[in-house]
């Protein structure tokens, strides 16, 4: 009795005791579950299923890195699988591709594009998905399995051999534990090998080789496509808006119609009125008064405070005001002379012309050229050439007083004055307008454009 | 008993396998089965914010409100964007819902955006560039050519570090070169919108 107290005693630490029992059943537990797993993961490669080891973890807690995903292709006449998984091909950042698996989420604001997102991301994915691009409907997830192939490709070594360790150690412990023929309990008959009583259910060998297939599938995994459940986020401001100011675009208006428009008088101050002329209407408004001029001096009407004249008035007062209030777009000159491109300027200041101004509009036929001073004089024999399409009615010449314009000048454009227009022995191809004096001619020829 | 039966080492290694090869097929059937057949994705899950996170200073504002623009005007504004993410990742900046004019408007208006260190949404006061920037490119080009993450530029390359920043500064500018007058005219009043995203996506892994 006393040997058999103390095989009692020492019995649970026992190779049969029920420690390593207890143990070996574990590690059966373990390696049998692990080749299950791996058989699940294996197995449906052979039935036309793909497989994929997730890489990152943007599909959080649903799946995780180093999970199987086993995926279908979608059936042509199934529907999009809203709220499930998928994978699709996706552009990658180095301009390559690469395989995502997001969940579709909903529909996109454009008919057969679909909102994708991974369940771990705040925001949906940035790009619409459609339905060609799908490349497999995630259908089954056998956690885990692929852990080895992330270990193996992250150099994650010590993760790697303490998993090899505890499969080994559970190898290992199965086989060293499993009652065999030398561990009968005394009393027993020996089992006959092979015997349908004494027979292990796992041999050494076959737990060996069932070792191999874990660790060849675990393994085998690594060459799958890694699939990737990458994470992302965006941050946004939105609504950025530009809008386009107005301005006034500086057309006469009602003015065109006239060579000559006045408010206080237009008179031709020449010897006898002679040599003046005028190929257009003449307008005064509010005054009545236009004197000076042979009946011939002026090819068209003359409006003495008409509701034609006044109408012209009215524009050629708020033209006045939207010239001046015309930003500038460069420098304003003291002089005007050579060659001069669109733009606005002005000048706090008397301007004159000199010599040759030439106007390139650059073939915009609506380019606009405006200089503005608080005087405005042309000197004699100064001349204002139009290049490249300029238009006289979009060049205009405006002073806050007085224009003088004084001998053998020619002027094209519109001169726009405050005060009085003076031009004496020249040639305007255009306009002269005075919005409150009076516009005088001294032997000077006006056409309108 | 101190060790266990016949019987029982019997009947255990005999349970043992079908045990198992249950739980692998249990498992593999729930896990799919919350993974794949949920038709809905956890929103705000704890996940979310504890991985990858970018915010901005723009507090809500647009970075560009611009009203009475005129030709030849140009403005700027700096953003500064921060990565909250426990995951390595690339920034990249790209433009989307372009709200263009009848009047193409966005066309004229050109964006240059430059990626470095200093000044906020106030001012750009301090910014210097970090990497060279593309040329300004109106705001059709941009929708056209950089409108996704994959297509995205001035990239950022973040370490996974929470908190790590960075400066995205926006040039803009009413370009009106080669316009006639007439068509400068015909674009008053017309008005362009358009959002400026930044995207943050985990880096590849390592190819093994």
């Amino acid at each position: 009795m006393r040997r058999a107290s103390t095989e009692a005693r020492h019995g649970w630490l026992r190779r049969d005791g029920w420690v390593a029992f207890g143990l070996g059943t574990l590690a059966e537990c373990y390696l049998v579950f692990a080749l299950a797993m791996t058989a699940i993961a294996v197995l449906p490669l052979g039935f036309g299923w793909s497989g994929s080891v997730v890489q990152t973890g943007s599909m959080r807690p649903h799946v995780q890195p180093g999970d199987v995903v086993l995926s279908t292709t979608l059936p042509e006449d199934s529907p999009v699988p809203l709220g499930g998984v998928v994978e699709f091909r996706t552009l990658a950042p180095d301009g390559g591709e690469r395989t995502v698996m997001h969940r579709i989420v909903g529909e996109g604001e454009v008919r057969g594009e679909w909102v994708t997102a991974g369940d771990a991301n705040d925001d949906v994915d940035s790009d619409t998905l459609t339905r060609d691009e799908i490349t497999g409907q995630a259908r089954l997830l056998v956690r885990w399995v692929g852990l080895p192939s992330i270990w193996v490709r992250d150099g994650m070594t010590a993760h790697l051999a303490g998993w090899a360790a505890v499969t080994l150690a559970a190898i290992a412990l199965v086989a060293g534990t499993w009652p065999t023929r030398g561990s009968t309990r005394p009393g027993t008959p020996p089992r006959t090998p092979g015997g349908p009583s004494g027979a292990p259910a796992l041999t050494r060998r076959t737990f060996l080789a069932g070792a191999f297939a874990v660790t060849a599938g675990g393994t085998a995994l690594v060459s799958h496509e890694p699939v990737w459940a990458g994470f992302s986020a965006r941050t946004a401001t939105t609504s950025n808006r530009f809008r386009v100011g107005t301005w006034p675009t500086l057309a006469l208006g009602r003015v065109t119609s006239f060579a000559i428009l006045a408010a206080t008088r237009v008179a031709n101050e020449a010897f006898l009125g002679l040599g003046s002329s005028v190929g257009g209407n003449v307008g005064v408004s509010p005054s009545t008064t236009v004197t000076g001029f042979w009946a011939w001096d002026i090819t068209g009407s003359t409006e003495r405070n008409t509701t034609t004249a006044r109408n012209a008035r009215t524009d050629a007062l708020a033209l006045y005001d939207a010239v001046r209030s015309r930003p500038a777009t460069g420098p304003a000159a003291a002089t005007l002379t050579g060659t001069v491109r669109p733009g606005v300027t002005h000048r706090t200041g008397a301007v004159q012309v000199t010599g040759t101004l030439t106007l390139d509009a650059r073939g915009d036929s609506s380019a606009l050229f405006v200089f503005s001073g608080t005087a405005l004089t042309f000197a004699a024999g100064a001349s204002v050439v139009l290049a490249n399409g300029a238009a006289a009615d979009r060049v205009l010449f405006l002073s806050t007083s007085t224009v003088s314009v004084t001998d053998s000048t020619l002027v094209r454009g519109v001169l726009l004055a405050h005060g009085d227009i003076a031009v004496t022995r020249s040639t305007v191809a255009g306009r002269l307008v005075s919005t409150q004096g009076g516009v005088v001619l001294t032997r000077a020829t006006v056409t309108p454009p | 008993m101190a060790t266990p039966s016949h019987g029982v080492r019997r009947a255990v290694a005999l349970a043992a396998a079908p045990v198992a090869i249950l739980a692998a097929g249990a498992m593999v059937w729930q896990s799919s089965t919350a993974a794949f057949t949920a038709t809905t994705r956890n929103a705000g899950n704890s996940w979310s914010t504890g991985q990858v996170a970018l915010t901005d200073d723009d507090a809500g504002r647009a970075g560009f409100t611009v009203d009475g623009l005129v030709p030849g005007q140009t403005g700027e504004r700096c953003i500064v964007v921060t990565s909250n993410s426990t995951v390595a990742g690339e920034v990249r900046s790209y433009v989307q819902n372009l709200s263009g004019s009848a009047q193409g408007l966005e066309d004229h208006v050109r964006l240059r955006v430059e990626r470095g260190t200093g000044g906020n949404f106030e001012s750009c006061a301090g910014f210097e560039a970090a990497q060279p920037s593309l040329p300004a490119q109106p705001l059709s080009v941009l929708a056209q050519g950089y409108n996704s993450y994959a297509t995205g530029g001035q990239a950022w390359t973040t370490t996974g570090t929470p908190g790590e920043s960075t400066t995205y500064r926006g040039t803009w500018t009413f370009d009106t070169t080669g316009l006639t007058q007439q068509q400068i005219d015909a674009l008053q009043g017309a008005q362009v919108s358009i959002d400026l995203v930044w995207e943050l996506q985990s880096a590849d892994p390592a190819t093994p």
